[in-house]
């Protein structure tokens, strides 16, 4: 994966993925809540002001349903109907006649009109009894009615009033009851009561500011702000946000069906008062979502943990195999049945794999040699060899007879161990490669299975140094045992046959070839006293020597198999 | 309302008429009332005032029944001096009452036939109700002549020996202008036959109240 940003840990990768899926997760579905919320809240506040608006229709309905009822019955008051038939004799009489039916209905003014639309008697300012009616165009409404009753609201002297007609019927018409019932505060309060809304009634004069308030739920000393905002901001029948007195309201401003001029009621709901609910559903929400995230961290840091630390496990397990530890530590079980348990597994396989070869490879360096080793692993393993020239050592022991007839088997096999360890220590020293033990006897080859170019001054310096560590082990082992040994070493130079040698399943590396056989003689040379010599060598050998020794010519000798005589000379030390 | 009379002499027993004074005589008329959609105008006033001279007094006596919770007749016209009975011929009692400028009197709760009748002396007209029953109304036109009728089904109204020359004047509960009433001037004979065309209002009467029997209408 192509991370912009970078990390060192699988883990720290991991819990980033992981922790930003759950971080955009929850940050997406709080956002989708919270949009539905406030498009919720919107929805709802939008309804429940469309809901007051027609609550205070039928409100206002109902008041003048009630109003046309009382004034319907009064029409038909015989009392009344007698009063204002010798009422111009006893206006005082009809007056209070009026007040009295005003205060029974509970109206804010009662006017009586002639069918020429004069007012005969407006209840509560008798100085306008002889003018003409100033709301005319409801009588006009009441004429051209089929039951000779109009209704509607009107603005009388800066106020208000929803307004009822009704004929005064002796049984006909004789004259107009109008019956007004204010709009006021108290009407604006139970309209605001009833609707948990802000009611205020706007008197907008010819339309465009400046208006005047009518009535309202705002106290007096709010009255101007609402004014000013709803002045500023406000659309008829569209539902804006106005802010009054540091608080925000949804307001929905509605004209009034005003018969004479233009009014419109502001409903308004306080938007934090709505929103309070969403607020504390979000908040619940962002709680929730923080701690999910708090969650993800801890689930996420310890699921990344367990994925990486078992995987940390096994790459310093695999560092310590890489140094050749193949101990307990590599191949622990993880203890786990997943994948990682499964690769815990192969991996103990593969290091218990790699510590048994390490082990045959040990054990093939021990019975052959190292380099033998070396070449027998670096190459393809195919039986067959090839020509070379090699410089054959042959050492075997003397007086080892009775020595072997003398010591216990245990201790001689250590003795002999101890010289065979020391004489093929020399051998490896000088680049040699033991080839076999036979018995006390050793073969060592110089030149293979590794080429050497002073493979004969190496076998020679070989035979001498070996021979000084006899002295010294006579002198350390044999001696106390009362015993003195001694050898015979014949060395030569000659082309051999070199390869793997013995059946597909089982073979070894070994050379064979007249040169061996000639070696072989020569070691067996050095037990003719007439030598007088532990070592001999070959002519072959001595011409082969990069390095001068001291040596002394002692003839030719005849070899079984070979046609030419050999000729032979004793090594007898460094130049 | 307000309307304008003239008064006149006239007799009420119109049969007598050529018998007394048969040289005043002007004959019999046929008066057809049509609204302004050429219909038939039912329960109009049809009256007749002397060009010259005052018309007789011929005083009868006149009657609205109160009959199915109803005034009969609806409109009904009488001379001004006439009396004029209402007699309750329902189980249940009626408050008569009219507030009208021409004649207010009331007849509180009362059945069968009052014993002393109204008298209508005053010229105008007479609106009656009934403080029981809202529907109930009726009109008692008080002229100053004996030359009246009301018009029946076919809108339809006969006045017979009339005077040579006279105004004929015509009223009607629905009419639009009842301060100008439609008139005709009659003179000589060969006029067998006269027609009005009246511009009237919708029927607004107050429907019956649903316990009572009836059509519901009236």
């Amino acid at each position: 994966m192509n991370f912009p940003l970078h990390f060192r840990t699988f883990r720290g990768r991991l819990a980033f993925f992981f922790l930003s899926l759950v971080a955009v997760v929850l940050a997406a579905s709080f956002l989708v809540v919270f949009q539905a919320n406030r498009r919720h809240a919107a929805r709802q506040i939008e309804d429940s002001l469309h809901a007051g608006s027609r609550i205070f229709a039928t409100l206002r309905e109902r008041r003048l349903d009630e109003l046309n009822e009382q004034a319907r019955l009064l029409a038909y008051d015989y009392g009344f109907k007698q009063a204002f038939s010798s009422s111009a004799d006893d206006r005082a009489t009809m007056r209070l006649a009026m007040q009295n039916w005003r205060d029974r209905i509970r109206a804010s003014f009662m006017v009586l009109v002639s069918l020429e639309k004069q007012i005969l008697y407006n209840s509560d300012q008798p100085q306008r009894d002889g003018s003409t009616f100033d709301l005319p165009g409801l009588i006009t409404a009441a004429e051209q009615d089929r039951s000779l009753e109009a209704r509607g609201l009107m603005l009388r002297d800066g106020k208000l009033y929803a307004v009822v007609v009704v004929p005064l019927l002796a049984p006909e018409p004789i004259a107009w009851i109008c019956l007004g019932f204010r709009i006021d505060d108290a009407f604006a309060k139970e309209l605001g009561a009833l609707t948990n809304q802000s009611v205020s009634f706007l008197d907008q004069r010819n339309g465009p500011p400046p208006w005047t308030i009518l009535a309202s739920t705002f106290n007096d000393a709010i009255r101007p702000q609402l004014l000013t905002a709803l002045e500023r901001f406000a659309k008829p029948a569209e539902v804006t946000k106005v802010v009054i007195d540091e608080k925000r309201f949804v307001t929905l401003l509605e004209r009034l069906d005003v018969r004479n001029g233009n009014a419109a009621v502001a409903l308004q709901r306080n938007l934090d008062e709505e929103l309070a609910p969403f607020r504390v559903l979000e908040g619940v929400l962002l709680v929730v979502a923080l701690a999910g995230l708090l969650l993800s961290v801890l689930a996420v840091g310890g699921i990344a943990g367990s994925l990486s630390r078992p995987v940390l496990r096994l790459a310093k397990n695999a560092r310590r195999v890489e140094e050749g530890d193949y101990g307990t530590g590599p191949s622990e079980d993880l203890g786990r049945a997943d994948e990682l348990g499964q690769l815990a597994r192969s991996f103990q396989h593969m290091t218990a794999g790699l510590a048994e070869r390490d082990k045959v490879r040990d054990l093939l360096g021990k019975v052959t040699s190292p380099a033998i080793a070396a070449e027998l692993t670096r190459r393809e393993l195919v039986l067959g060899g090839e020509e070379k020239k090699v410089t054959v050592l042959f050492s075997d022991l003397r007086n080892f007879t009775p020595l072997s007839e003398a010591l216990e088997p245990a201790e001689l096999l250590e003795v002999l161990n101890e010289y065979l360890t020391a004489m093929s220590q020399i051998v490896d020293a000088h680049g040699g490669v033991v080839d076999k033990y036979v018995g006390d006897a050793l073969m060592a080859l110089f030149g293979a299975p590794l080429e050497m170019s002073d493979q004969a001054s190496q076998a020679f310096a070989t035979a001498l140094e070996m021979r000084a560590a006899l002295t010294e082990l006579n002198e350390r082992v044999f001696q106390p045992k009362g015993f003195t040994v001694g050898f015979g070493v014949g060395i030569h130079t000659g082309t051999v046959v070199a390869g793997n040698v013995g059946s597909p399943e089982r073979y070894n590396y070994t050379v064979i070839g007249d040169g061996v056989n000639v070696a072989s003689r020569l070691q067996s040379l050095t037990r003719n006293p007439e030598y007088d010599t532990d070592i001999i060598v070959s002519d072959a050998s001595l011409r082969e020597s990069t390095k001068r020794f001291r040596t002394r010519r002692l003839g030719e000798v005849p070899v079984k198999g070979k046609q030419q005589p050999v000729l032979i000379h004793a090594l007898l030390g460094p130049e | 309302m307000s309307c304008d009379f003239r008064f006149i002499q006239l007799f009420r027993n119109l049969i007598v008429v050529p018998l007394l004074v048969a040289t005043a005589s002007a004959g019999d008329l046929t008066v057809a009332v049509k609204d302004q959609n050429g219909k038939p105008v039912q329960d109009a006033v049809v009256y007749a005032l002397p060009v010259s001279g005052k018309a007789p007094s011929r005083k009868a006596g006149g009657e609205v029944v109160q009959r199915n919770k109803q005034f009969v007749p609806y409109v009904s016209a009488v001379q001004a001096g006439s009396l004029v009975q209402f007699p309750n011929k329902d189980t249940v009692k009626h408050h008569v009452y009219s507030f009208s400028p021409a004649k207010k009197f009331e007849l509180p709760l009362y059945a069968g036939t009052p014993a002393e009748p109204v008298l209508f002396d005053t010229l105008g007209l007479v609106t009656l109700g009934c403080n029981i029953h809202d529907w109930m109304i009726a009109y008692i036109l008080v002229v100053p002549t004996p030359w009246f009728a009301v018009t029946d089904a076919n809108g339809e109204a006969q006045l017979r020996g009339l005077p040579a020359a006279c105004d004929l004047e015509v009223w009607q509960p629905r009419l639009k202008n009842s301060s100008d009433l439609p008139r005709q001037r009659l003179v000589g004979k060969g006029n067998p036959s006269v027609s009005f065309q009246l511009d009237l209002k919708p029927d607004f009467r107050l429907r019956r109240s649903p316990t009572g029997t009836g059509d519901g209408y009236r």
